[in-house]
Formats: structure tokens, sequence, C-alpha cells
């Protein structure tokens, strides 16, 4: 697997393969903002290590070329980030985004263009909010035949609060594009979180769901956990594992997630 | 070992009374079965006797020995040794039946607890009870069918070891061979730890496998008639019908144009 080692707003290690083309890396000293600039031209699997040990922002883009198939890991770190990612998919490009964040004060816009026809994009985020997150996710299904699945998994704690704002537009004509989003916040704190689904479409051959749920985890669950003599704290916990777990199928992320949540759940 | 002790017991549910000064004492080793009509409060004594927190109780008394369960939460009366196998056993997201095991063991036997003795137990009940190996690693009990979530109680019960199991209608969703495993094996399980084991049931067919010693007719939140066996027999034959209350028929007067009071409802 590619891996990108990044400190605040630098590369600090990488140990990337031909099928990673890693194009530039831009210093905007006025705006303060580090852009990296890869290109996917194989299948491959890329996996980001971000640690944001100061106020850092940082902006990456991603083009993807035809028919490739990519799957991005991204673990972070941190505090006082705001992140910008890119992605430019080709035709029948493929890309799989796994994303697990235990920041502090995460701001983050993400802008797919799906640009070429049969492009298909499946984005998870997982995070523990312990301080406001805010995230803006745009999907733009600039080709016919697009496929786009969000789904977002936000626990928070104590002073969290998180805010998913995700929008996929479907200009007219493009037809035949799949659209779908999902986002939970489960919250363990008093603070307000939002949730903000916008299907903005124009165009009537498409198949387009979304799902929204801020809440706490189930009485029945609950009740169920304890009912086999497991203690409330650690049925939650047991609960956060098996919500922000869920769908992850890579081992390394898995435990990261489940390390972090027994730091929080002891 | 304990008696489990319920005296006087009335109940309510979102402002209704269910159980209604309800008595009923379980000896160690003492099988009990109650059957009754719809909507007549069984599945809510169990939950009641277990501390669902969405059942309050108005007055009367759960002794378990000498311990009154009151003042005790779900968890605290499961590590207690009761069991509640659930007519519904829902399923959970994300949390695989090995880790929702290990942790209700671990809560149980905390430092106990090992590993290996857990595996070899876990094999041997998941062979007795003719199910699938690789649902310990599934979620817990996501996509079971109906049997397989009656299965996966009977698991539980038999690797935590409980000394007071409550069925609350174990056999629906259960085909008849499944019913046969199951009843099979909560009789194996009573004649080796001699729990005392109270049974909520609609038919007379999971009593061919469960042996009760006593029937108990549960209506409108009381027991009205308690038994042998034979009971059961009784009650395929006839219904519950002669055990429900008989509505009072009141005698009124209809008015006529000589009389100018109208009738009053009470």
């Amino acid at each position: 697997m590619n891996k990108l080692y990044i400190e605040n707003d630098t590369i600090i290690k990488q140990e990337l393969d031909g099928a990673i083309k890693f194009i530039t890396e831009e210093k905007n000293d006025f705006f303060m903002v580090n852009r990296l600039l890869l290109e996917v031209i194989e299948d491959t699997e890329l996996w980001i290590d971000y640690q944001a040990l100061e106020k850092t922002k940082l902006e990456v883009s991603i083009q993807v070329n035809p028919h490739v198939k990519f799957v991005l890991y991204e673990v972070r770190n941190g505090k006082k980030m705001k992140i910008k990612y890119q992605y430019h998919l080709d035709e029948y490009a493929d890309v799989q985004i796994h994303k697990f964040y235990c920041a502090k004060q995460v701001r983050e816009f993400d802008i797919v263009h799906l640009n070429g026809i049969g492009a298909s994009v499946n984005q998870m985020i997982k995070t523990i909010a312990t301080t406001e997150e805010k995230y803006d996710i745009a999907i733009y299904h600039n080709a016919e035949k697009t496929t786009s699945r969000i789904v977002n998994h936000g626990v928070t704690m104590d002073d969290g609060s998180i805010i998913f704002n995700v929008t996929n537009v479907v200009p007219q004509n493009k037809k035949g594009c799949i659209v779908s989003q999902q986002s939970r916040i489960i919250m363990n704190g008093q603070k307000e979180c939002k949730i903000s689904p916008n299907l903005l479409i124009d165009e009537y051959d498409v198949e387009a769901n979304h799902a929204a749920l801020i809440g706490k985890f189930q009485d029945e669950e609950l009740f169920y956990l304890q009912s086999r003599g497991i203690p409330k704290e650690m049925a939650i916990s047991l609960l956060t594992k098996g919500f922000l777990c869920s769908m992850i199928t890579e081992e390394n992320m898995r435990k990261i997630i489940e390390d972090k949540i027994s730091e929080y759940w002891r | 070992m304990a008696k489990l002790e319920i005296k006087n017991l009335t109940v309510e549910v979102a402002g209704k009374t269910i159980l209604n000064d309800f008595n009923l004492t379980i000896n160690d080793g003492e099988i009990h079965a109650i059957m009754g009509p719809n909507g007549t409060g069984k599945s809510t004594l169990s939950k009641v006797i277990m501390g669902d927190p969405n059942y309050k109780m108005l007055s009367g008394t759960i002794y378990y020995g000498d311990q009154n369960l009151e003042t005790l939460t779900v968890d605290e009366r499961a590590r207690l040794g009761i069991f509640l196998g659930m007519q519904m056993p829902l399923e959970i997201e994300g949390v695989t039946n090995a880790d929702f095991l290990r942790s209700a063991l671990h809560a149980k036997e905390q430092q106990n607890f090992k590993l290996m003795p857990f595996i070899k137990e876990l094999d041997t009940v998941v062979e007795q009870l003719y199910m699938n190996k690789d649902m310990i690693h599934r979620g817990v009990n996501q996509g079971f069918s109906g049997g397989e979530r009656k299965k996966n109680e009977i698991l539980q019960m038999y690797l935590l070891k409980p000394s007071f199991v409550i069925l609350d209608e174990i056999d629906s969703g259960l085909d008849v061979d499944s019913l046969k495993i199951v009843g099979d094996n909560v009789m194996k399980y009573h004649d080796e730890k001699n729990p005392g084991i109270l049974v909520i049931t609609h038919y007379q067919r999971l009593l061919d496998y469960i042996k009760p010693d006593f029937i108990h007719i549960m209506v409108d939140g009381k027991i009205v008639k308690s038994g042998d066996a034979s009971l059961v027999s009784y009650i395929e034959e006839h219904g519950y019908d002669e055990f429900k209350k008989k509505e009072t028929k009141k005698v009124v007067s209809i008015g006529t144009c000589a009389v100018k009071e109208t009738l009053k409802h009470e």
C-alpha cells in the first residue's frame, strides 16, 4: 500500500509506487495553504497518516484516471485543521474513501467531480468529536451514469458538536445517476449537531436517497446488552465500536478506531 | 441458587396498568410456564423481572433470594444470575457476537475470564445447537433468521450460566426441528445446572420438550388459574375464554317520549 505521512501542512515521509504520481506540492504563503496534487494512474491504495500539531490549512487534489480503482484511507489526529479535498474522476474511475478522525476543531471541505461517464465514489467518514467539527461535502455529477455513496458517522463527546452538510448536484441531461447519502450522529454531549442533506437534482432519470439521524443509542439496544450483564458504560462503548467500525473492512483502520474508543470509554 | 418471589406486583406502562397485584414464587430447579391470551402482561412480567426502565413498578416486591431486585440495575440483575431469553432479540449493528459474548463474560467473571475455555465452550455449544460456525464473527443477530436468533439466545444462556432463566416466547419463529433443538437444549441445561425456569408461551408444542412442573394461566395482569401439565391440554382444547372476565351487562331502560331523562353512562 502507498503511504503518505503528513505533519501540519507538509509531507514528512512518502512511500509511493508508480501507481500514484506525486505531481507537486505548492505553498501559498499569502493564504498559508499548502497544496498537494496527486494523480492516480493505476489501480492502487493509499494510506494517509495525518498529524496536525498546530493550526493548519491543507488542500489535497487527487486526479483519478479512467478505469482506475483507487482506495484512500486516512487517519487524522491533532487540532485546528482546515482541509480541502478535491477529487476529479474520469470515466469509470472507482474511488473508495475511508476516513477516521479523532482531531480537535476540524473544518473540512470535500469536493468530488464525477467528470467521466460511469465514475463512482464511495466515501465514508467516521469521527469522534470532542470539539466543534464541520464537514461540507459536495458531489457534482458532471457525467451520465455516475454514482456517489456518502456515509458519515459521528459520535460526540462532552463539548463536541458535528455539522454534516452534504450536497449532491445532478444537472439536466445527466441521466442514470445514483445518489445516496446517509449521515448519522450519536450524541453523548449536549451541544447541538446538525445534518443538512441537500439533493439538487435537475433530471428525472436519477435514483436518489438520503438518510439523516441525530440521537442517542436506542434504549432497547442498551437493555439487550445490559441484560447480559454488561454495565451501561461498557454497553455504550460496545455500541460505539459497532457504530464506528461498521463497514470498515481494513484491519489496521479498524484497530485504530477500536483503540481510540477504548481510550474514551475505559 | 435462590428462589424468585414476586409479591403483589402492580406495574404500569405509559399510564396503563399491565400487571395487577401479581404473585408468583419459583423455587430452585422448578420449571413454571405462563400461558395466556395476547396483551395480558406476560412479556411485561419478563421485562420487569429483568429491570427494563420503561416499566414502572407501582407497588409490590420482586426478590431473588434475599436480594430485592428493585434496587438493582439491569446488568446487576444479570450478573446476579438472571437471564432473559427475549421474544424478539435485537439486531445490533457492527457488534460481533464474539465481542458481545466476550464483553458479557468479562463483565461477569472479571479477572477469572479466560479466552481459551470460552472459545472451546463456544464451539461445543454452537455444534450442540446446530448453528453455523461463522455466526460468531457476524454482528449480533444481524441477518439471522427468526430461528437463528432464538438459538443465539440459548447459546448466550449456556455461556453465561444463569441460575434463573426466563424464556419469553422462545418458540416463536422456530420450525419443528429448531423447536426440538431449542427445547432439548433448555432441558439439558436444566438437568446440568438446575436453574429455576419461567417459560412464557402461547402453545403446547414448546411444552412437549420443556416439561414444566407448574402451569399458570394469566389474564388481565394476574394469574387466574394454576395447575400441572394437564392444564395445557385443557387450554389447547377450550382456549382462554372461560378465564377471561365476563363483561357485566347492565340493564338499562330505553327512554320513551314519556321519559325525558336520557341514558347516563357510568
